[in-house]
């Protein structure tokens, strides 16, 4: 007898603690890394353009002295900050900003991996031109903090247009 | 209903074989379960009992597990308050049928701890495109730098510039730039 209520008690806790766990831990969430917030990204608007008359870069762009020896920078040699913003991130949470050329940026925060103690960003962009085909219909890349990428080659005032996106802590 | 058990077994003495042997004397469902005990017929009375009570809008996952025995599986379905112990007279012991019971209690939990996580799974799934890697590194190296994974810019040149990590920045006076990339589209200038 105490052999069945044994078993009965048995197969209720055990019962339960499956059906607990499967309720408290959703699929393919690890418990121990909760929702994360992104941050900020920060998207600056740099206007490129060949000049004869010497170069110049806006004291404002700090890398761009270093790549503007590298390619496709090393095609203008004059560059203007034309704005700078910090958006908030989170995650599946598009942001959009107009662009200086009328175009729409999109960004959004697909997740955040770590990697031992860094984290990677998994960003979403998209550039949208308002009644035609989207110049940019997707870019997905993997970041860490304070390492920027760039989209080139929007026309603009007879140069080029640069955006660099970097997730800043 | 461990009490019950143990009534219906014989196993109750003093004032706790009162109490139990009262309750089975007052409560119509303590009863059916002592009789159902010494007689074989708790598995089936318990389906019937929990059923209506899944239905009856009440809550407790380990009794919604008990209540889907021999009942198709559901997503946060009602759960059941146990049914409280009763009295008997007579001692049958039938360890097969509470067995059986405890076996399905178990199977059940399985079978619904597999359904919930597959039907909570993750809202976006891996992406199986051609995914073009840039700066790639060993999976043992610290990660470091920016990888495209996906470019869509229809109808568009498309090319990508890999930039170096600086390593002599300092020397100049710069911070660490860690390696980069260039997304390049065409856009011709009549394009705007």
């Amino acid at each position: 007898m105490k052999t069945r209520r044994g078993l009965f008690v048995a197969g209720l806790l055990v019962a339960a603690s499956l059906a607990i766990a499967s309720r408290v831990t959703p699929a393919g969430a690890d418990p121990s890394h909760p929702p994360h917030r992104g941050g900020v990204v920060e998207v600056t608007e740099i206007h490129a353009l060949r000049s004869d008359g010497g170069g110049s870069i806006d004291p404002r762009l700090r890398d761009l002295p270093q790549l503007t020896r590298d390619q496709p920078f090393v095609r203008y040699n004059t560059y203007r900050l034309l704005d700078r913003r910090s958006l908030p991130l989170e995650e599946q949470r598009p942001v959009t900003e107009p662009l200086v050329n009328g175009r729409t940026l999109q960004v959004t925060l697909v997740d955040v991996v770590e990697r031992g103690t860094d984290r990677r960003f998994h960003i979403r962009t998209a550039i949208d031109d308002p009644g035609k085909q989207a110049f940019l219909k997707l870019l997905e890349v993997t970041a860490g903090v304070n390492e920027p990428f760039f989209v080139g080659g929007q026309s603009y005032d007879g140069g080029t247009l640069f955006l660099e996106i970097v997730v800043r802590p | 209903m461990i009490e019950l058990m143990a009534l219906a077994d014989g196993e109750l003495e003093g004032e706790a074989r009162s109490r139990v042997e009262a309750l089975v004397a007052s409560n119509a469902e303590a009863r059916t379960v002592v009789d159902g005990l010494r007689h074989g017929q708790v598995g089936a009375w318990l389906r019937t009992s929990f059923d209506e009570r899944a239905a009856a809008g009440a809550a407790g996952i380990a009794d919604g597990v008990m209540a889907r025995i021999g009942a198709p599986l559901r997503v946060g379905a009602p759960a059941v308050t146990p049914p409280v112990a009763s009295k008997v007279a007579g001692r049958v012991v039938r360890p097969r049928a509470w067995m059986a019971a405890s076996a399905a209690a178990l199977a059940a939990a399985a079978a619904v701890a597999v359904y919930l996580r597959g039907a909570s799974s993750p809202a976006i799934a891996p992406r199986a495109s051609d995914r073009a890697e840039i700066a790639e590194s060993p999976a043992s190296a610290p990660a470091s730098g920016v990888e495209v994974d996906e470019i869509d810019a229809p109808a568009r040149g498309v090319s990508v510039f890999e930039i170096p990590a600086a390593e002599g920045a300092a020397a100049v006076g710069m911070a660490h730039r860690p390696a980069s990339v260039v997304v390049w589209i065409d856009d011709p200038p009549e394009g705007r």
